[in-house]
């Protein structure tokens, strides 16, 4: 059955044909929750909450391109939760560093990991630095860079899923891409002396 | 030749051309830009690394199906939703009149309600003291009997356990002073035998106190607005007690509304 027959029947409030839009995008929305937060606990509860308030909201659908209908309506969920977060911020059971970083470094977190080959540690600790720095920006600069970069959207679609103008979209990632390159540089050249992204930045 | 920095606006042409989102006059544009300025090539390159890094970052698997049960999206009770505000201004109400009805029957504001609302009083206000201090009944007194023994904590004899058959007359005061009670301590001791059934302390039974039938009219406005006094004071308690309940139901629909 082609998804715009399962919108309809979602709107006429049949619940399995919701699921099985459900089933279809529910990676895309896990992930993007996930890169939101950094975590799966709060991106699990944030999936969960968001296709239970567009069941309950199909009937506001009114065309276009419903994964990024269904995605304005999960990064609308991780933005509640931010703020929730933010009013009520919480320790984390990692070793924290002063500069908000996990403390690998910690013998007490080191004692509880398990031994890795060096190559997948090194592509774990790549992706644990990436993730650092996507999760230090700002969250309106991180949803566009989570949606154009790693869910492929193009811009028109990120401007619909954000409801914000094409040029918003453009400025912001172009902010939150120079951000992140000086924030890759900084860390890299920390864990590793001398390796850089390419050129200085100006 | 020193190459000039890259402005905000260069990076976000870049950020543009490296998603192929800029029209083709602007791309041929920086393509010529590109070719004759090498910060701004660098600048390309270390733009283009950092969005590949972010795009490595792998997808990660789902630990579980987030299809929804129809329990999930069962319509929720407005019952929280609609008892709250209710509550709320129960609360606000009863909070209004607790200390509407603390201010009208706060001692201070009773007394002087009393005072104006009561023409015996009134006239009691208005007539010279002399009239007043007449109307006073005598003290009641006591006999111990014995000069200088009428403090407590003295040896207890046959002689202490004496007591006046009769009230002695005594004379009111001159009205010109404040009235003092006088103790008749220089009454001969009574001759009364120790036994029997005689007063006690000097009491006699000839002077009962008054019955509750025999109160006077003034006696009996002054109890009944008494009574009314003790019966208004619950009623403060009593809406203090309403708006303190019904701002912990508030409190109580408010949350639930809000899981």
């Amino acid at each position: 059955m082609d998804e715009q027959k399962l919108i309809e029947l979602s709107q006429r409030g049949q619940l399995e044909s919701f699921n099985q839009l459900v089933l279809t995008y529910q990676e895309i929305v896990y992930n993007t929750a996930y890169r939101i937060f950094g975590e799966a606990p709060p991106a699990e509860d944030a999936t969960q909450i968001a296709f239970i308030k567009a069941y309950q909201n199909i009937k506001q659908y009114r065309g276009g391109s419903f994964k990024a209908w269904l995605l304005r309506t999960v990064t609308n969920t991780c933005y509640d939760e931010l703020r929730r977060q933010k009013r009520r911020p919480t320790t984390p059971l990692e070793p924290v560093n002063p500069e908000g970083e996990e403390d690998t470094l910690s013998p007490a977190w080191l004692a509880d990991s398990s031994p890795t080959p060096e190559e997948a540690l090194e592509k774990k600790e790549l992706e644990r630095i990436v993730q650092n720095c996507i999760q230090s920006l700002p969250d309106e600069f991180r949803v566009i860079v989570i949606l154009v970069d790693m869910q492929d959207f193009n811009y028109q679609e990120a401007a619909e899923t954000i409801g914000k103008p094409l040029g918003t979209v453009k400025s912001r990632l172009a902010r939150a891409r120079l951000r992140l390159k000086d924030c890759l540089d900084s860390r890299l050249e920390r864990i590793s002396p001398g390796e850089r992204l390419i050129s200085e930045s100006t | 030749m020193m190459s000039k920095p890259v402005t905000a606006h260069q990076w976000e042409q870049l950020s543009s051309y490296l998603d192929g989102e800029l029209t083709v006059e602007h791309k041929n544009r920086l393509d010529s830009e590109l070719k004759s300025n090498p910060e701004l090539t660098r600048a390309l390159e270390t733009l283009q690394r950092t969005r590949s890094l972010v795009r490595s970052l792998p997808q990660k698997p789902l630990q579980r199906n987030f299809t929804l049960t129809p329990s999930m999206v069962a319509p929720k009770s407005r019952a929280p939703f609609i008892l709250f505000p209710f509550f709320s201004a129960v609360s606000a109400v009863a909070a209004i009149f607790f200390f509407i009805t603390l201010f009208f029957t706060s001692p201070a504001v009773s007394q002087t309600r009393a005072a104006l609302q009561s023409p015996a009083q009134e006239e009691a206000l208005s007539a010279p003291p002399e009239s007043g201090e007449q109307e006073k009944p005598a003290p009641l007194i006591f006999f111990w009997g014995i000069e200088g023994r009428g403090g407590g904590g003295g040896q207890f004899s046959a002689e202490m356990a004496k007591a006046p058959e009769t009230v002695p007359d005594i004379p009111l005061p001159p009205l010109e002073t404040t009235p003092q009670p006088k103790i008749a301590a220089t009454q001969p001791p009574p001759q009364a035998p120790l036994e029997g059934s005689g007063p006690i302390l000097g009491i006699q039974e000839t002077t009962p106190l008054p019955a509750p039938a025999a109160l006077s009219a003034k006696d009996e406005n002054t109890i009944s607005s008494e009574t009314q006094l003790a019966g208004r004071g619950s009623l403060p308690i009593a809406l203090a007690g309403a708006a303190i309940a019904s701002a912990l139901a508030a409190y109580f629909f408010w949350k639930k509304s809000r899981t």
